[in-house]
């Protein structure tokens, strides 16, 4: 999975993400009420989750097609540069839980001022 | 019959190649794309929408859970499409649905050692439900406990004692002082000297302050010390000293000594004395000769 770059102070900063089957391809259906997307967001090699996002659907029927957004917000102020490990979690109606194995890589640079 | 034989292997070998394809993962897989998604209008509003509960069917005992998954609100000057709000809200609390989340208890105790004192735990739980949920119980365990299970007088109930002790005066206390006194008596007569506080005698500084002894008879005192000294003197002349910073001569020949406490000083009186006559030595009588002897005179 690629590293993405991000910059501490930010306030706009989104990602999306695709969910689909191994096996098939096809989009993990995320319409159905219940579903709950979550990115938990640490430092590398570090245990402790600073933060967690909830998945928002930007546009219409993008749960449907698996598409999630992440909005930082406010979770970039003040982050210290350094690597950043995310990971991806889907909860679903009947409160099971499954997570992305791959672990979505972050560089977080501190900005001019 | 050979040829048999090696159709059968064939078939069996294809088999197996078969069931090795079925084999695969259905992981979920996560294509990560970043950009802004977001339309801007949408951030601005208050993702906090109210929540549907979609709830199927109420079963005695069951707990009513609301999931609602929010989503963000399309911009509002589209007004022919249809908002669909899905916002996210769980309940935290598990027993009730509109029940109040906050059950306060509280528990206190205050250790008054006061007779017929009763230490009251005070504890308070509050429930505030609206609708009446079939099978549902409520389960507020409030524990209030005593530190103290029967009054004592005098019982310090969490004390923590810190006691510093600081003499300031030690009672009793010997004091040992660490004085040395050293006398050095030059005469020394019955009486045991024994100086309280240290002290060294110079002797020789007393003696010079103050006046300059003058005697007419040429006295020369030296003071020791001496208590039962019994100072007789031959000659009326002598001299008093004190102990004092200034030291008083007063010479006169009807002085008398008065032994004092003083230091080095030893009073030693020496007179000397003179005769004054005429010694005349005759040699013979001689009739013509007045007085009569013939000698010679000699005056001393």
């Amino acid at each position: 999975m690629s590293t993405f770059l991000l910059v501490s102070n930010d306030t706009n900063a989104e990602i999306s993400a695709t969910l689909t089957r191994a096996d098939s391809g096809l989009a993990v259906d995320l319409s159905d009420i219940g579903h709950a997307v979550y990115l938990r967001f640490r430092a590398a090699y570090s245990t402790s989750v600073l933060f967690t996002l909830t998945g928002l659907e930007a546009q219409p029927d993008d749960f449907a097609s698996g598409v999630v957004a992440f909005d930082f917000g406010s979770n970039l102020t003040g982050l210290a540069a350094g690597d950043y490990d995310g990971e991806i979690e889907v909860k679903y109606p009947d409160n099971t839980r499954e997570t992305v194995y791959e672990v979505v890589k972050f560089i977080v640079r501190e900005d001019f001022g | 019959m050979a040829s048999r034989r090696q159709g059968l292997l064939k078939a069996v070998i294809a088999s197996k190649r078969v069931l090795a394809g079925t084999i695969s993962s259905k992981r979920l897989l996560a294509a990560i794309q970043q950009g802004v998604f977001l339309p801007s209008l949408a951030k601005f509003f208050d993702e906090a929408v109210s929540a549907s509960e979609a709830i199927n069917t109420i079963e005695f005992g069951k707990k009513p859970s609301d999931i609602v998954i929010a989503a963000a609100n399309q911009p509002v000057f589209d007004i022919s499409k249809t908002l669909a709000d899905l916002g996210i809200a769980s309940d935290s609390p598990a027993f009730a649905v509109g029940k109040a989340i906050a059950d306060i208890a509280q528990a206190s105790d205050q250790a008054i050692i006061e007779m017929g004192k009763i230490l009251e735990n005070s504890v308070t739980a509050a429930e505030a439900i609206n609708t009446f949920g079939f099978g549902k119980v409520l389960s507020d365990t409030v524990t209030a406990g005593d530190a103290i299970d029967y009054f004592a007088l005098g019982k310090a109930l969490t004390d923590t004692p810190f006691v510093s002790e600081s003499h300031a005066i030690a009672l009793a206390r010997a004091i040992s002082d660490s004085a040395t006194a050293a006398d050095l008596p030059s005469i020394g007569i019955s009486r045991p000297v024994s100086d309280a506080v240290g002290a060294t005698d110079t002797f020789t500084y007393l003696v010079t302050l103050g006046a300059q002894p003058t005697d007419a008879l040429e006295l020369t005192d030296a003071l020791v010390i001496d208590f039962a000294k019994n100072i007789s003197e031959s000659v009326t002349a002598g001299e008093t000293i004190q102990l004092d910073s200034v030291v008083y001569l007063n010479n006169g020949f009807s002085a008398s000594d008065s032994p004092v406490k003083s230091f080095g000083k030893l009073p030693t009186d020496s007179v000397e004395t003179s005769d004054s006559g005429s010694l005349v030595n005759e040699n013979y009588w001689s009739q013509d000769y007045s007085p009569g002897y013939v000698g010679e005179t000699t005056s001393f």
